[in-house]
């Protein structure tokens, strides 16, 4: 049992200041320390909005360079803060380590030059952040629009340590005030991150508006002091039902909560995929990654499939031939991509060995006695799907037999993060109806977690909501008619413009 | 108060099954049971585990294929035992889809594969929801099941039989019989009876409702002294709302519909629930002048007796009930309401010196007794062990020592008697013993397994959102 140090870091200031432990029964009593943050709130709170000024000193191009040399800094072999990140995530992760060590190196590409430009001009209009967009409009008047920053509390989900990057990225660009609120699943790589950025440039205004701070989620003095309207225009919530709910009494005018809320995927698999052995064997590989990828941990991984093998006993047949495959395929994937989760989920396992018995219902294809670590295909054996859908992590999925691959659709709903689809034509087909129905991304089968390019999130633009939008309105009372302007002075306003506007070729 | 109760006595016709001599060892007297020192014991439960493998096996297709899954057939020694036991959850392992496209045909298929009684003749195609389908089972087989609250999901089906639910009846009693020299009664056999209160629902599928008409015949003077609360407990009506939860997990909300009538009872229930502890509360009151002074067997949740009894002591209730009643209450802390003297004011409220307690679970047919003061003794037809919560691993049967609850109980006749609980307990393997029996026992500290092992504050993207509550509003709302 070990006990790790997590500071509270405020704007460049490490605190280390260590008063409070938390320790969790889930990960074999590992414990940390923390300050306390009731102790820093009157640092930890910006009460001026101006403060985020210092940030419209930099331009665009200074951020993608900060953020570019933060992301060659990110070094696994060279950095020992990340370094450090990583082993204390092997304890606190329920990722296995090759897959933990795969993300420690790639995810700190997303700070790329390139890709900070690509996804700013994708999500926002670089030149929106960068100042006033000018619009005319047809009456002569003019609007201009910024993007400008804003004060945010991020409380973000600790299951893949990739959230800390793209909280970074999301604040930088947008130029806000970033508080994160770290998670007792991955309590170090936010601040790993920032220290870093400290070492790299201590006064740079980038760095001076990252703080990260843990307290037990729900903690009311603490909460109820940060979550003020005069404190924070945004709050970022990530993560579970009962959070997002907990969280959602604090709201009140003035704060706008971006929920990145708790999601699932569902997998829609054409006949096509049964058309011979070969593309069998092919589909199952994809298959495989997309049940297995990040040991399944990942909200955007494949849990409940529906296989449009048919229900009668060839289908049913053809369907645990499928499964199988999937199964095979899976113990075969790269270790970095899966290794097997580090905790297995005792209920889950209950679950499997019970439904084992039940040979009418259900094909469970597993290594018996290894499922913690090789997962397990259960191939339903009549068209339903398992009764514990959410407790499918550890590399377990369910295989649903259907005759029409548009049944599947019966189960998107809001809460349907991405639908992985194979063939490409059944995509282009259902996407229409699996929108409506919920869906909020389509994937090609096999890029389950490696789907993220830039695009909109749970069907909201984040980065869009993170900015505040604010409108500089233009019109001449020499061109646009105003109220105060009798009716004489309006005509004339007119018959000026219609003068001066040049005659079109058909009023010739 | 007494009213016609279905169950056992609306099924006379059928031949009741032959108690066999381990069901019968439930009829012996503590002296003797608690009297086995451990190697006699040992050989005892190991010759009778053996016994049951080889009469359950060929009759129970769930074992078979446990024991095709796992390469075990044979007892050595009792720990053998431990690939053969299944899971609670196994007794839900149903798709409940069958349930709600009323599949009942399939779910009794289901069920046979879990009892030696045969199911094949059973017609239960005019079934609609579950109440009328184990009603069906009483009618047509000696098979009774009872099933659990299904709060939290599904309902579990345990497949007892008139067997066991006459050995679960005698084991419930058996608390109040004493061991070596200390007092007791024995009950349950009609020679000593009493009026029995116990202000719980008086109908229902549940085990206590199956034992009511035995308490009828067995314990009361007469039919109609069994005070109880006049209320049906409905599994459809229970389980509505575990239901919806696993709908929504599987994005199937649009899938549960309620008929008018099924949810005019939902409301009714619901409204129901709301004055229940009041009317549990108000229970005691009601019948304490007909019962003044008389000898009862007193029965009931602990934190409703704890309410009635502070109720009725400001009015100014008191020694209710003759000398010699008995009283036998369980159910625990579970809501953190025990009051650290609930026991004395319950006390003084009846007029009951003696309240029995017992410790067991709709998975287990034996009860285990509180023997010791803070101690439930294991009697020698339950074969107890402990195992890590995680792994599953055995824990050592010796010391005292803390783990996953799992159990071969012989007095399962029908079915098979092993189960992995889902209950931390914490076994002094042995003793001694203060009172002088010879067994395991069995701290009462007894809490679930849950956070324990799922851990706190973690913050997961991959999550379904849980709004039972408001699906459930909106499906009565019509």
């Amino acid at each position: 049992m070990t006990e790790f140090k997590v500071p509270l870091i405020i704007r460049g200031e490490v605190i280390e200041d260590y008063a409070v432990e938390f320790r969790d029964r889930g990960s074999g009593g590992h414990a940390f320390v923390t300050p306390s943050v009731a102790k820093y709130l009157h640092k930890l709170i910006a009460k001026s909005p101006l403060i985020l000024e210092d940030l419209y000193t930099i331009d665009f191009d200074e951020i993608c360079d900060y953020l570019d040399e933060l992301r060659q800094r990110l070094d696994l072999d060279t950095n020992s803060y990340w370094r450090e990140a990583f082993e204390i995530s092997c304890h606190f992760s329920n990722l296995s380590r090759p897959v933990l060590e795969a993300i420690y190196r790639n995810s700190p590409n997303a700070l790329a030059r390139d890709n900070v430009r690509q996804l700013a001009e994708a999500r926002i209009g670089v030149r929106f952040l960068e100042g006033w967009v000018r619009t005319e409009l047809r009456d002569g008047r003019a609007i201009e629009v910024r993007a400008v920053g804003s004060r945010s509390v991020h409380v973000i989900a600790g299951n893949v340590p990739v959230v800390p990057i793209s909280t970074l990225l999301r604040g930088a660009i947008t130029r806000s005030d970033v508080i994160v609120k770290v998670p007792s699943n991955d309590p170090i790589t936010m601040g790993a991150i920032a220290r870093t950025m400290i070492d790299m440039a201590p006064n740079h205004p980038i760095t001076r508006h990252l703080s990260v701070a843990y307290w037990k989620g729900g903690d009311e003095s603490v909460e109820e002091r940060i979550y003020q309207p005069q404190h924070i225009e945004r709050l970022v919530a990530w993560g579970g039902f009962a959070s997002i709910k907990h969280i959602t009494k604090y709201l009140q005018p003035g704060i706008d909560l971006i929920p990145l809320e708790p999601k699932s995927s569902t997998t829609l698999i054409g006949k096509e995929a049964l058309a011979d052995e070969e593309t069998m064997r092919e589909v199952a590989r994809r298959v495989a990654a997309d049940v297995g990828g990040y040991d399944q941990e990942a909200c955007t991984n494949a849990r409940v499939m529906f296989l449009e093998s048919g229900t009668d006993e060839a289908g049913i047949a053809l369907a645990n031939q499928f499964g199988q495959y999937v199964f095979q395929a899976m113990q075969g994937l790269p270790q970095t991509t899966s290794s097997g989760p580090v905790n297995f989920d005792p209920a889950l396992k209950v679950e499997l060995e019970s439904i084992a018995q039940q040979r009418d219902f259900y094909r469970v294809f597993t290594e018996r006695g290894r499922t913690e670590k090789t997962g397990a295909i259960i191939v339903s054996q009549v068209s339903e799907q398992v009764d514990f859908p959410s407790l499918l992590y550890g590399r377990v999925a369910n295989i649903v037999p259907v005759d029409r691959i548009e049944d599947g659709l019966d189960s998107f709903s809001a809460a349907t993060k991405a639908a992985g689809i194979f063939p490409d034509s059944l995509r282009s087909r259902l996407r229409d109806r699996g929108a409506l129905m919920g869906g909020q991304s389509f994937i090609p089968i096999g890029y389950a977690i490696s789907s993220s390019a830039g695009g909109p999130s749970d069907g909201i633009e984040p980065e869009r909501r993170m900015c505040r939008w604010v409108v500089d309105v233009r019109a001449d009372p020499a061109v646009v008619a105003g109220p105060w302007m009798q009716e004489q002075e309006i005509a004339a306003l007119r018959k000026a413009a219609v003068s001066s506007r040049q005659p079109r070729e058909e009023e010739i | 108060m007494s009213v016609p109760v279905p169950g056992l006595e609306s099924a006379v016709d059928i031949e009741p099954i032959e108690r066999d001599d381990l069901s019968n060892m439930v009829d012996r007297s503590w002296d003797e049971l608690f009297g086995m020192d451990g190697a006699e014991r040992e050989e005892f439960q190991i010759r009778s585990l053996r016994r049951r493998l080889d009469e359950l096996l060929p009759k129970l297709s769930s074992l078979r294929v446990q024991v095709e899954d796992t390469g075990v057939s044979r007892i050595g020694k009792l720990e053998d035992v431990l690939p053969l036991l299944f899971h609670d959850s196994v007794y839900k392992s149903y798709p409940i889809s069958l349930i709600e496209k009323n599949q009942f045909a399939r779910l009794t298929k289901w069920l046979s594969g879990y009892t030696t009684v045969d199911l094949t003749h059973v017609d239960v195609s005019n079934c609609q929801g579950v109440d009328r389908w184990i009603d069906t089972l009483d009618a047509q087989t000696p098979l009774r099941v009872i099933h659990t609250s299904g709060t939290s999901g599904k309902l579990s089906f345990f497949p007892r039989s008139t067997v066991e639910i006459r050995s679960f009846f005698k084991s419930h009693l058996k608390v109040h019989e004493g061991f070596g020299s200390e007092p007791g009664v024995r009950l349950g056999d009609g020679q000593t009876r009493m009026i029995v209160v116990n202000p719980v629902p008086r109908y229902g599928r549940q085990i206590r409702h199956r034992c009511f008409p035995l308490m009828q015949k067995y314990v009361t003077p007469a039919p109609g002294q069994l005070y109880a609360l006049d209320y049906e407990v409905s599994a459809d009506l229970v389980s509505l709302s575990g239901r919806i939860r696993i709908a929504q997990a599987k994005g199937e909300l649009s899938k549960i519909t309620l008929s008018e009538s099924q949810r005019a009872a939902m409301v009714k229930y619901l409204a129901d629930l709301e004055t229940r502890p009041a009317d549990a509360a108000s229970f005691y009151q009601r019948i304490a002048d007909e019962l003044r002074g008389k000898r009862v067997l007193a029965g009931g949740f602990t934190h409703l007796l704890q309410d009635a009894a502070r109720t009725g002591l400001e009015r100014g209730m008191r020694n209710i009930f003759a000398p010699g009643s008995l009283g036998m209450t369980g159910g625990g802390n579970k809501e953190g309401a025990l009051l650290a003297n609930w026991l004395d004011l319950v006390r003084e409220f009846t007029g009951i010196r003696k309240w029995a307690m017992n410790y067991g679970m709709s998975e287990m047919i034996s009860m285990m007794p509180m023997g010791d003061e803070g101690w439930y003794h294991v009697p020698p037809y339950v074969i107890a062990f402990l195992l890590d919560p995680v792994s599953g691993a055995l824990l050592p049967r010796t010391g005292v020592v803390t783990g996953r609850l799992a159990f071969y109980d012989l007095l399962a006749q029908t079915n098979w008697g092993g189960i992995i609980s889902g209950d931390k307990v914490t076994i002094d393997w042995d003793g001694p013993s203060p009172s002088g029996r010879k067994a395991p026992r069995i701290r009462s500290d007894i809490t679930r397994y849950t956070a324990d092992i799922t851990g706190e504050d973690k913050v997961t993207c991959a999550a379904t959102a849980d709004q039972t509550d408001a699906a459930l509003q909106a499906l009565l709302a019509g």
